[in-house]
Formats: C-alpha cells, structure tokens, sequence
C-alpha cells in the first residue's frame, strides 16, 4: 500500500520528560491505523507531531513522499491533515455550516451558498442534520460526525481520530465506524487512537504499540491477540526501588457500599486501617471522581458510605476532613497550594482556627507546628517563609500532605501522588506514605503508573468505564493483569 | 427536552430581551410624559446619543471577541482634539475627520499590538492607553479647549435635510459594523474567536490577527466618535468623552452581547444604546436629578449582566 504520511525517527522531548524517543512511523492511503499505549506513553505527542502544534526535536516528517519543511499547524491543515481532537468542542453557539467551513471562507460570507453546501455535505454522509442549527443543540457524537464533514470539506487526506469513541453512546459508535470504512474506501488514511481493545480488532488494519515514549513493534491487526498487545503495552521491567514496608491492615475503616453517580457506577470498595489501598486504571475511568465523592467535592446520585462502622452523613467537604478523611488532589498546582503564598501559610491554611487568638492569628505558634512538619517530612526549604511555589514538584506535594498530617488523618486519599516528580523525591514520598500506614493511617493511592501500585500496594481495586473490574491482592498484581483489568470495562455486552 | 427549552429561553432572550424592554420604556414613557414622544424630542434623544452609538459599534466587536476596551473615552478626546488643530490650521474639515479616524484606529492598532504580542489582559493594557492617552492631550492642548472650528461643526451640528448628520454618520457605521458582524469572513473570525479560542486557532484562524484588527476597529469608531463630540461642542475638549467607554460597554452588554464573547449582534447594541438613552431622558423629563439617573445606570448594569449570567449558565448545563 502506497503511504501517505512518514514520520523518521522523531524524538521531542519536555523539561525532565522524553516524550517521544526515535519514532518512526506511517500510515498508507485507505488504511486505519490504530496507536495504542498506556497513558503517557506518547500517543497525544506523536498526534502533536503530525498536525503540526508540536515541532520534533529530530527526526523527519514526510508527507506523499515529500519531506515537510514548513511545520506549523496551519501549513498541516493546508497539506490535508485533520484532527477530531479529543477534548476540543467546537463552537457551540456558531451554526453547524459555520463550523463546518470555519477558516475557508471567503472574505465576504455567502450564506446561501454555504447552507447549500453545508447542506449537501452532510446529506452525502447519510444525515439530516439543518445547518443553520447551533452546534448547541446536538450531542457529542453528532458534533464529531460535523468534525469529520468538516475534515472531508478540506480535502484531509489524513483523519487524526483521538479516541473518538470516547463519550458517545454505542449505536453511534456503529454510525462512525460506518463513517470510517467510508473513509477508507475514499483512500484517506486514519490514525486512530483508542484504549479499547474491541475497536483495535473491528477497524484497525495495522497497530503500532507505543510504550514510554518508543515503538514497542508495528503488526498488522489480523497477527495480533488482545492479549499480546496487553503485555507490549505494559512489558517493562521494573527497575524503582520501592521502601520496604511494615505495615500491617487491621480492620476496615471506610466501605463503599453500591455508590452510582454520572461518572461511575454500582461502587463497592473496602478500605482497611493501616492498609495501602491502590486505585489503577486508565486516566478517565473515574478513580478520582469517587474518591471526590466520597471527599464530599462531588454528589453521588445513590448508594452509601459507611466509617468506622456507621453510616457517614456528613456532605461537606470541612465536615468530612473533621471526621478524618482527607484527600490529596491530582492537581497539586490548581488545588493544593496557593504558589504565592509561603511554605508556613500554605501548611496552616486548613488548620487556621486552631492557631486563632480571640480574631488574631497565633503565628508564633503556626511556625513552629509548621515547623515540626517541615522536619518530619524533610521538606527542602530555605525557612518556612520561603514561597511555596519556588520549591521543586517533590517539596511542594510534601507541604501538600503536611497540610493535612496536622488534621491527623484516618483515610489519606491521595490522587496521583508523584507525578511530575523526580525519582529520588518520588522514593521520599513513597517513604511518607509508608510510615504513615503503619501508623495505622488508611492511604487510598490513586496511581496511573503502574509500576508504583505493583511496588506500593497492599491490594489494588482497578476501575475501567466507570465500573470496578476487578481487585488483585499483593500475591496477584502484575501489569498485564491490571492492564487487562483496565480495558475490561470498554467491552461491548 | 427540558434542556431544549432552556436553549431557547437564553436565545430569546439575547434575540428579543431589549427589544422587549425598550419598546416597553418607549411606551410606559410615552404614556406618562405627553412630550416624550415628539419628533423633535426622539431626534435630541438619539443625536444626544450619537457618540455613545459609534463608539459602541468598537466595544461589540471587542467584546465578541472576549476582551474588553477601556481606552474609548481617551483616544476620542486624543483624536478628536487633533482632528480640531487640523481643521484650525487647514480648514479641510474631511482632512481634519480622517486625522481624527488615523489617530484613533493608530491608537487601537497599538493597544491591539501589545495586548497580543506581549500576552496581557486586554483591561489592563487599555487602562493604560485611557491614562497616557487623556494625559497625552491634555498636556499639548495645556487642557485648553481648541476653539474656532467653523466649518468643522457640521459633523456634529448639521443637517441634511431633516436629519441631523451625526445620526446619518451613525446610521452608516451601523450598516458598516453589521456588514462586518454578518457578511464578512473577518466578522465571523470575531464570533469564532470569542466562541473558543483553541477551536478557533486549530481551524487555522489567526486568533492574535482577529483581535488587533478588532481593537484598530474599536481605535477607529473612537476617533470618529471623538470628531462628532467635538463637532458637537465647537471646540476641541481635551477633557471630553470621560466615562464614553463604559457607557459605550454598556449599551453593548445590556443589547445583550456576552460578557465571555462569542454572542451578540449590531441589532442588540442599537437597542441597548437607544435603551439607555430614552430612559436618561424620560427620568429628564420627569424632573429625576441627576444623581438619580447614574444609580438607575448602574442598577440596570448589573442586570443586564446577571441576567446574562444567569440565563447563558442555564443553557450550557
């Protein structure tokens, strides 16, 4: 088959990260091929690379044989490369046709002629959709439908697909994969990305697995198993060193008894006193939106949450910290720390009232507790004046925790502890929550890194779509189980 | 379908919401004031209102595309007093209004430049352009007005016909702005671009192009703004058109243009402009004191935004 796009050994790398390390890869006219890899593993850099919002740090790219020169988003487009972005709506309150034709119009708008066109457009594709409509009005599927009668309109003769079926519903899966095999016969070449294992198999002509930022190996779909692209998504040696841990689980502190909402559903999940709790799954299957409902951040639409043996009413979140349940956000910069403010201020934002002299603020007393926790933790810091947001990543998810260590908590949940961190502040934070646990604190680790929960955990509870698939105790865990675990919940009933 | 429903309250109410108002003021006023509604009255209302109108016809663009200019009011007295030193020494009062729209639209193209290229919030920058601008003029004009414009009056004072030309002026920045909102690729940029930026720029729009040219517009209608007020008064003011921007943000923001961008069109900034107007003058009329009528102002502000808010909030759950 003839190729379309070539992407030669193409490195980029990010401050402290190598996304993408000697890349090579293609697609060919009428062919879908699917990117698969874990989270983080350079699938969104290498979409990055090809339209045109990344530059290589080396390698080259070539496009029906040509070599790229000019590698701007624009000059992409121009080239006929289109992106479905993932996360990217559209223009909600603009109409379907001008969003279809949105950057090719003409100096002076012709409206006839573009509801005409738009119109004909969308009938070719089978729909019926009336192009004066506001984007508002339709659902996620019909917008990414309208993404792709806009990418044909350019003349794209590539289609970047980033997990499209991400939040649409299965009969309009059926509607795009229909769309898709359209495509191909038109001679477009797809570059799909996807966590479910389903789709690799029904669309996919070739599938390249991607792992830390390298091609683990390019098959064609027919020679691959699903359980042989499980174990090259996950396939590494494990090489971190992990502290060893005394702790022992007593009895259970926390039950989660059948807790629904939007975002997950039917949840049971038993959390025990001194025990490492490790949540695994894919970013999205809706780890931390449990835990923020069980924070008291989130509703929860049904179901029941039981502490210490009784039933736990409390709906605030400064309810739910005094009873000794606390969490640790993934989004340490956004929702942790106040960056601008100093090291003692940030530790002793929750725990105000308690340094509070009639309306006036002990700060004899604030400094010296955080004090006590700078050295308890080993916090690097010039004095505890210094601005939070001058410290390195490791440092400030200390002060982070220390925060909430004055509160003495029962249940640390923690979401994404180390990310962004590097490895020797990563072994001290893991040293952190290992003490603590066998102080008999309850840890509750979400982790996307799979190395970290099989090093760190005492059981695992791994979730995919919203759903508990399954929990693996410390004896069980291995990465092609979790990985297994992880996809379960995108198979078709 | 209750989702539905709320889409169209919110589209109703950014289509028809000020209509809806200002014919009731123009009733309710016309009951209850015999003079309210005589020819001569309605025409002072909107003559009266002429420099708020075109400067207004920037801000919606501005605002469309999310940002904000609080420069209005400055570069009108900057550029108007130009435009009236360049009617004084040449006595050409067409080169004298094309000074005055250079200026203005020179002035923009600068808050415009910066607030892109250096990556700072539109408020910010355009605080600075009202200070050193209004500083600016009044330290060349010594704070003196610029007396003997002759010939110059009629931008503000004349007739054609029965209509007074600043309400023609008007009339023809209204098609103008309108063309641009509705006709041109560039208006529909300024939608785009307000709607969602990211989208916006991976559809291959230049995001940061969009907004210099909306501030050079919003630079533009200043100065032309600027020339009607100074026909109007007869003099060069270097003090003149204080407050023209927020009156200006007003009237656009009460038509029902939102805060956020993206929402908004010419027919809602005519109506909130008139809006505005007709009620500052039936309080007038009805013997409200001044004071009175800048608390009725301000109230009516931050409705117009709460319902904005509000009704917008609704239609995006």
């Amino acid at each position: 088959m003839e190729k379309i796009l070539e992407l030669k050994n193409v490195s980029k790398s990010f401050p402290g990260v190598k996304a993408l390390d000697n890349v090579s890869f293609s697609v060919a006219k009428g062919q879908v091929h699917v990117l698969v890899g874990e989270n983080g593993a350079g699938k969104s850099t290498l979409i990055k690379i090809i339209n045109g919002m990344y530059t290589a740090d080396s390698g080259e790219l070539y496009f029906e044989n040509r070599k790229v020169q000019v590698h701007t988003p624009k000059a992409m487009m121009d080239m006929g490369i289109a992106t479905i972005h993932q996360e990217l709506s559209p223009i909600l309150d603009l109409s379907i046709a001008e969003n279809i034709f949105l950057g090719t119009e003409s100096m002076l708008v012709n409206w006839k002629e573009m509801y005409e066109k738009a119109e004909k457009m969308i009938r070719s594709f089978g729909f019926s959709y009336d192009p004066r409509e506001k984007m508002r009005s339709l659902t996620v599927s019909d917008m990414q439908i309208i993404e792709i009668v806009k990418a044909i309109s350019r003349n794209a003769k590539v289609i970047i697909m980033d997990e499209p079926t991400s939040s649409i519903t299965e009969s309009e899966v059926a509607v795009l994969f229909r769309q898709i095999e359209r495509l191909k016969k038109a001679d477009i070449g797809i570059v799909y990305i996807t966590h479910k294992m389903d789709e690799i198999f029904k669309i996919g002509d070739q599938a390249t697995i991607l792992r830390d930022g390298q091609v683990v190996s390019t098959h064609d779909v027919k020679d691959l198993s699903k359980n042989q692209i499980i174990a090259k998504m996950v396939g590494r040696e494990i090489t971190e060193v992990y502290p060893p841990r005394k702790n022992i689980p007593g009895e259970t502190i926390l039950e989660l008894k059948d807790m629904t909402s939007k975002k997950f559903q039917h949840i049971n999940l038993k959390v025990r006193r001194g025990e490492i709790l490790g949540m695994a799954g894919l970013v999205g299957a809706g780890r931390t939106e449990v835990m923020r409902a069980v924070f008291g951040l989130d509703a929860y639409k049904s179901g029941e949450i039981y502490y210490k043996g009784e039933k736990l009413n409390e709906k605030g979140v400064d309810e739910i910290i005094e009873k000794g349940i606390m969490m640790v956000s993934e989004d340490r910069k956004g929702e942790g720390l106040v960056l601008i403010r100093s090291v003692n201020d940030n530790i002793s934002l929750p725990n105000l009232k308690s340094y509070l002299k009639g309306i006036l603020i002990n700060d004899k007393l604030l400094a010296l507790n955080a004090q006590k926790m700078i050295e308890r933790l080993a916090i690097k810091t010039p004095s505890g004046k210094t601005l939070a947001g001058s410290l390195s990543g490791g440092n400030q998810q200390k002060i982070v925790i220390a925060k909430w260590l004055l509160h003495n908590p029962e249940v640390l949940i923690l979401d994404e502890p180390t990310r962004g961190i590097d490895v020797g502040a990563k072994y001290e934070i893991y040293k952190i929550i290992c003490d603590l646990a066998e102080q008999g604190v309850a840890i509750v680790m979400i982790s996307s890194e799979m190395p970290e929960i099989i090093g760190m955990c005492d059981r695992v509870a791994v979730m995919s779509n919203g759903k508990i698939t399954g929990e693996l105790t410390q004896e069980e865990i291995t990465q092609e189980k979790i990985m297994t675990l992880a996809v379960k919940g995108f198979e078709y009933e | 379908m209750n989702k539905k429903e709320k889409i169209n309250v919110a589209e109703i109410y950014s289509r028809f919401g000020i209509f809806i108002i200002l014919m009731v003021t123009l009733i309710i006023s016309a009951v209850i004031s015999p003079a309210f509604l005589s020819a001569t009255n309605v025409i002072n209302v909107i003559r009266q209102n002429v420099t708020i109108g075109i400067v207004a016809c920037g801000a919606q663009l501005v605002l469309l595309c999310g940002d904000v200019d609080l420069s209005s009011g400055s570069i009108a007295a900057f550029a108007g007093c130009f435009a009236a030193m360049v009617q004084v020494a040449s006595n050409n009062l067409f080169l004298a209004l094309l000074t005055g729209i250079v200026i203005g639209a020179c002035l923009g193209f600068v808050n415009g430049l910066i607030i892109t290229r250096c990556e700072i919030p539109s408020f910010i920058m355009t605080l600075a352009t009202q200070q050193a601008a209004r500083g600016a003029i009044l330290a060349i004009t010594k704070a003196k007005p610029i007396p003997g414009l002759d010939g110059f009056t009629w931008f503000g004072q004349g007739y054609v016909g029965p209509i007074p030309v600043p309400i023609i002026i008007w009339v023809i920045v209204l098609i103008i702005t309108g063309f641009i909102l509705n006709k041109m690729r560039f208006g529909r940029y300024v939608y785009a671009v307000g709607g969602n930026r990211a989208a916006a720029s991976a559809s291959g729009i230049k995001v940061k192009n969009i907004i210099t040219k909306c501030f050079t517009f919003s630079g533009l209608m200043a100065g032309l703004g600027g020339v009607v007020l100074m026909a109007r008064v007869n003099s060069g003011q270097p003090n003149g058109g204080e407050q023209l921007e927020f009156d200006a943000i007003t009237a656009v923001i009460i038509g029902g243009t939102s805060m956020s961008g993206g929402v908004g069109n010419i027919y809602g900034t005519i109506a909130g402009a008139l809006f505005v107007g007709f009620l500052i003058n039936i309080m007038t009329l009805l013997n409200v004191g001044a004071y009175y009528q800048q608390i009725v102002k301000g109230v009516i502000i931050a409705l117009a935004v709460i319902i904005d808010v509000k009704v917008r909030k609704g239609s995006k759950k």
